[in-house]
């Protein structure tokens, strides 16, 4: 009588004994089958003789290193969703590991419901990967990024952001996204989404900083008919909502406390319990998050989780400022000219090489947004043809001029800073202070905007403002 | 706490979380928590040593594997500042930053000693003290 072989589901590449028995347990006790390797080359023989459907492989094991023996399983079998583990020191290699087509990987010590989330997951997606052999690096220009509208720039930082998107896009790794006001942040977690196996499912965005804190419950878990003055219906709440799909949750680090904690509980147990209702539902969601200010530092002053930024700072991506990829200036421009020349029905030729000059050198406070709505007014307000200076916004100019910003007088380095900016008006004294802070961190706007707990592009907006006074 | 009376008057480790070991031992069933139990104790006894052996040379690679082992085994067993301490002993090791390490390592022994003090002491069904 011919046996036949059963293969089964999950295969562990862990050494370390303790937790080779911690996982099993709990993937015995989620109703799933598990082959334990204690070693690398266990490991392959096990998975040449088994051909499981889901590996977890630890990255640092003891005869080998996990990167190389991914890529050796995923071209012996290249539909296996192979789940990298490691411990906090090894994120960077974790993305490393996405990047050579790991599923999803999971940081140590693993928590429980994430763990069998991770591993259910993988063994409901039937997909394929690309194949890597041994030896070869993934280029990532192999798998262009699908452009959300909006999302472009050939400069060396973007190269790199479109580089880290095609590799971390089709996990299901959480996304956090960082950057000035108006650097593309948003458009950013669309090219995620849209690069991801959740392409056809839903992306649901939600501005934290611009909901009512006492609303942002509701609008992110829902909320049931009556369960407040003012809920006359049944919502479902942006996480139900995209379900299937993606929630990105911009100025994360605008969120209260107390949603934090719900959203550390939703994030470790993939549930939803509207306000008002009594049971909790599960959902199945990608997470991309984002935040103008520094989420490290919001943590240090107690603003923000410590826990929560853990969970969710697993693969950052800096969108970078305009002025810092100023190659990208005139290639941005150039295609949003097009784009709403098409839309208001014009025809421009394009943008003269004084137009190119200009906008070429200016810092771009407001960023990509800033020069959007540049291109925006010229379309509107012009009829068409070449794109000249005398089109471009009254002020705009003046920005491109080097010259005196600061016209107050200096303060003395010495005087106590009370008993200058007494007699000043409010306006003036903050000018002072932010002056004061500038000069003694050398002029950095940056690192003055990090001392005045404020974002960058605010100080920048007051800068112009005060040179929109001066002339 | 466990209260063994012949156990060694040891402090608790520090940040610890016994639900999620019981949790542990509770998934693991009667069976094979004691297994657990003491393979916890083995595993983290050999993180130690590994770390002692590792900073006498220094040998960068072993260091940053015994500190990756710890911090999930801290983790897994609910010992919170060992966890914290590994994760800070991982990045040194990453940085090879050997007098840092060093001055972290007495630190590092006592709250591992307290913690294999804890599972030793534990038991393994919830007939136990906690």
């Amino acid at each position: 009588m011919v046996k036949s072989v059963t293969r089964p589901p999950v295969l562990l590449v862990e050494d370390t004994l303790s937790l080779q028995m911690v996982y099993r347990s709990i993937l015995t006790a989620a109703g799933h089958r598990v082959s334990v390797a204690g070693s690398a080359a266990d490991g392959l023989a096990q998975f040449r003789s088994l051909r499981p459907r889901v590996v977890l492989l630890d990255l640092v094991l003891p005869d080998r290193d996990g990167l190389p023996l991914m890529q050796e399983l995923l071209a012996i079998q290249p539909d296996t969703a192979i789940i990298a583990i490691t411990a906090n020191g090894s994120v960077n290699r974790a993305v490393e590991a996405m990047r050579c087509g790991a599923h999803d990987f999971l940081v140590k010590p693993v928590d429980e419901t994430r763990l069998t989330d991770a591993v259910r997951n993988a063994l409901a997606e039937n997909r394929s990967r690309p194949v890597l052999l041994p030896n070869r690096t993934p280029d990532p220009a192999a798998e262009p990024v699908v452009e959300a509208s909006g999302f472009i720039g050939s400069s060396e930082p973007m190269r790199r952001i479109h580089g880290t998107i095609a590799s971390v896009a089709r996990s299901m790794a959480t996304v956090f996204i960082t950057g000035e006001s108006g650097t593309g942040k948003e458009l950013c977690a669309l090219a995620v989404h849209a690069n991801s196996a959740r392409a056809n499912g839903p992306f649901i965005a939600l501005n934290c900083g611009a909901i009512p804190q006492d609303l942002l419950e509701s609008e992110v878990f829902g909320h049931m008919k009556g369960s407040f003055t003012g809920a006359i219906s049944d919502k479902p709440g942006a996480a139900a909502a995209a379900d299937g799909g993606t929630l990105f949750l911009d100025e994360i680090c605008e969120m209260a406390p107390a949603l934090q904690t719900k959203l550390l509980r939703f994030l470790q147990t993939s549930t939803v319990q509207p306000v008002g209702a009594t049971r909790p539902k599960k959902v199945n969601v990608r997470i991309v998050c984002a935040t103008n200010r520094d989420p490290l530092d919001a943590v240090r002053r107690g603003h923000f989780r410590e826990d929560l930024y853990y969970r969710l700072y697993v693969v950052p991506i800096h969108m970078p400022p305009l002025r810092d990829r100023s190659a990208d200036v005139i290639e941005i421009a150039e295609a949003a000219l097009l784009r709403f020349a098409e839309e208001e029905g014009r025809i421009f030729h394009g943008l003269s090489p004084e137009v190119r000059a200009l906008l070429a050198q200016m810092t771009w406070p407001g960023n990509v947004r800033q020069l959007l709505n540049v291109i925006r007014n010229v379309v509107v307000l012009n009829p068409g043809g070449w794109v000249t200076p005398d089109m471009l916004p009254p002020g705009l100019i003046t920005d491109a001029q080097p010259g005196p910003v600061f016209t107050l007088p200096p303060i003395a380095p010495e005087a106590p800073l009370a008993e200058t900016l007494v007699g000043l008006t409010l306006a003036e004294a903050e000018r002072r202070l932010i002056e004061a802070t500038l000069a003694r961190h050398g002029g950095s706007i940056p690192k003055a905007a990090r001392v005045l707990d404020v974002s960058p592009s605010t100080l920048y907006r007051k800068i112009d403002g005060w040179k929109a006074l001066a002339s | 706490m466990p209260d063994d009376p012949s156990a060694t008057r040891t402090r608790p480790p520090g940040g610890f979380d016994p639900a999620r070991l019981r949790r542990l031992l509770d998934l693991t069933g009667p069976e094979i928590a004691p297994t657990l139990l003491a393979q916890f104790v083995a595993d983290l006894t050999a993180c130690r040593d590994a770390v002692g052996a590792a900073l006498a040379t220094p040998d960068w690679a072993l260091l940053r594997r015994a500190s990756h082992d710890l911090i999930a085994l801290a983790g897994s067993c609910g010992a919170g500042a060992l966890h914290d301490m590994a994760s800070a002993a991982n990045d040194l090791a990453h940085a090879q930053n050997l007098p840092a390490l060093v001055a972290l390592r007495a630190a590092l022994d006592e709250e591992l000693a307290a913690t294999i003090a804890m599972l030793s002491a534990t038991p393994a069904t919830r007939g136990g003290a906690w």
